[in-house]
């Protein structure tokens, strides 16, 4: 790993002011858990490391509007065992508990995992399917994005030079939701090859995911589903139009066209799953 | 350019002078002497660099040097107390949880993290708590064993 120096701001403010500073040289670095790899590798070399960890606002779970506002720097430990999430978004802590393992939930936090965009990470399609938004810091105030903009390309997220990612807000599940998140993968502690999250309310509405190499909302495939009654058929459809809707990428892990077998399989495995937990 | 840092590490205190880019692992095996924290695969999959930060299992090859400042550290070295064994240790040797040994530290110290939280867990939940930790020689059975049997003790 390359030398660098390390800066430590305590407000968002002063963070951003420090990237402004050092546009394009320095790194955020939340919990570490992408980014040191990353610095191990020299995928990155920056000359300034900014550490988020002293800063507290980044650090905490409030509820907002029936949902929930979450800190980037929460760590994934946290979120897991935060009775707020498990009440409000349900789907989060369930994606969560497949994060990594023990030790990787303790240091990595929500913000860094969704702003590295490492290709099969957990959380993106549970907060796609929740409808999540990400509120930006940067030296010219706060923006608010929905989450489907903000994942780019590989590794690639819309966030500026100069901007932080401060805060991921949830708003309220309607009555009537049903949810899922279900991961392929090899080894336990791997990354998804797949990664489908469901969010359904069976009053009619109809709102689901899937993602791989860039987490996406599979609208031709909620659309399938608008004022359907749930059947095999309809899930059938679903499945289907995910499939085709999906751009997977092959690596060492898996091949492109494995990847588009099982986008299929788990989709619809996890209708299946989130409409049982109604009934 | 180097910074201080503060590091409690099995009881003691250290002030030391560390490079930003220096991992936790290297200074506790390079400047303390401490090597049960086993250099693995350095890419948070394996667990053989487990220590506990603050009681929290973490990957020290994954850490920065100078972002456990202030914290304390237990590794397996600090583990045994008086020159008894920790319960773990005793029900691992029992248990023949042991083979070449280089997953041990850190599966050891992921368990006791793991039994701090879950004092009373059931088998599948051992096998979940230590995820991330692999063993290539013992198949886990005989560590899944040990921990059920330390939990008892504990």
């Amino acid at each position: 790993m390359e030398d660098f120096q390390y800066l430590r701001p305590t407000t968002v403010t002063e963070a951003v002011l420090l990237l402004a500073q050092h546009k394009g040289k320095a790194r955020l670095i939340a919990g570490g858990q992408s980014l040191i790899p990353m610095l191990r590798s020299r995928l990155v070399r920056p000359a300034y490391v900014i550490g988020l960890e002293a800063i507290p606002e980044l650090k905490r779970i409030e509820p907002r509007h029936g949902g929930l506002r979450v800190g980037a720097m929460v760590t994934h430990h946290e979120v897991l065992t935060s009775p707020l999430v498990k009440e409000r978004a349900t789907i989060l802590s369930d994606a969560e508990i497949l994060v990594g393992s023990p030790a990787v939930r303790n240091l990595g936090t929500l913000g860094g995992n969704l702003c590295h965009n490492e290709v099969g990470a957990d959380p993106p399609p549970a907060l796609l399917a929740l409808g999540a938004s990400a509120v930006i810091a940067s030296p010219h105030g706060e923006r608010r994005l929905p989450l489907e903009t903000f994942f780019r390309g590989f590794l690639e997220t819309a966030l500026g030079e100069d901007e932080i990612l401060a805060y991921i807000d949830t708003s309220a599940l309607p009555s009537g939701s049903v949810w899922s998140y279900l991961k392929c993968r090899q080894r336990s502690v791997d990354k998804a090859i797949v990664g489908v999250g469901v969010v359904l309310r069976i009053e009619g509405g109809v709102c689901r995911d899937v993602r791989a190499p860039v987490p996406f909302r599979a609208k031709k495939a909620e659309a399938a589903f608008m004022g359907e009654r749930p059947n095999d058929r309809i899930i059938e459809e679903a499945a289907m139009a995910a499939v085709a809707e999906a751009e997977p990428m092959s690596d060492a892990h898996a091949s492109a066209d494995y990847r588009r077998k099982m986008i299929g399989v788990f989709t619809r495995r996890a209708l299946r799953q989130a409409l049982e937990i109604k009934s | 350019m180097k910074q201080s840092i503060s590091l409690e590490v099995n009881g003691e205190s250290y002030k030391l002078e560390v490079s930003p880019n220096r991992l936790l692992l290297d200074v506790l095996r390079d400047d303390l002497g401490l090597t049960g924290a086993r250099r693995g695969c350095e890419d948070s999959i394996c667990g053989a660099c487990t220590v506990l930060l603050d009681c929290q299992a973490v990957h020290a090859c994954s850490v920065l040097a100078l972002r456990a400042s202030g914290q304390r550290i237990l590794t397996i070295e600090g583990l045994a107390q008086g020159g008894k064994l920790h319960p773990l240790q005793e029900a691992f040797i029992q248990y023949g949880a042991i083979q070449c040994g280089y997953c041990t530290p850190g599966m050891i110290l992921a368990a006791k993290a793991f039994l701090g939280e879950n004092p009373h867990p059931t088998e599948h939940e051992v096998r979940w708590g230590l995820i991330g930790n692999l063993c290539r020689c013992t198949g886990y059975m005989k560590i899944v064993e040990a921990v059920l049997a330390a939990a008892e003790r504990i």
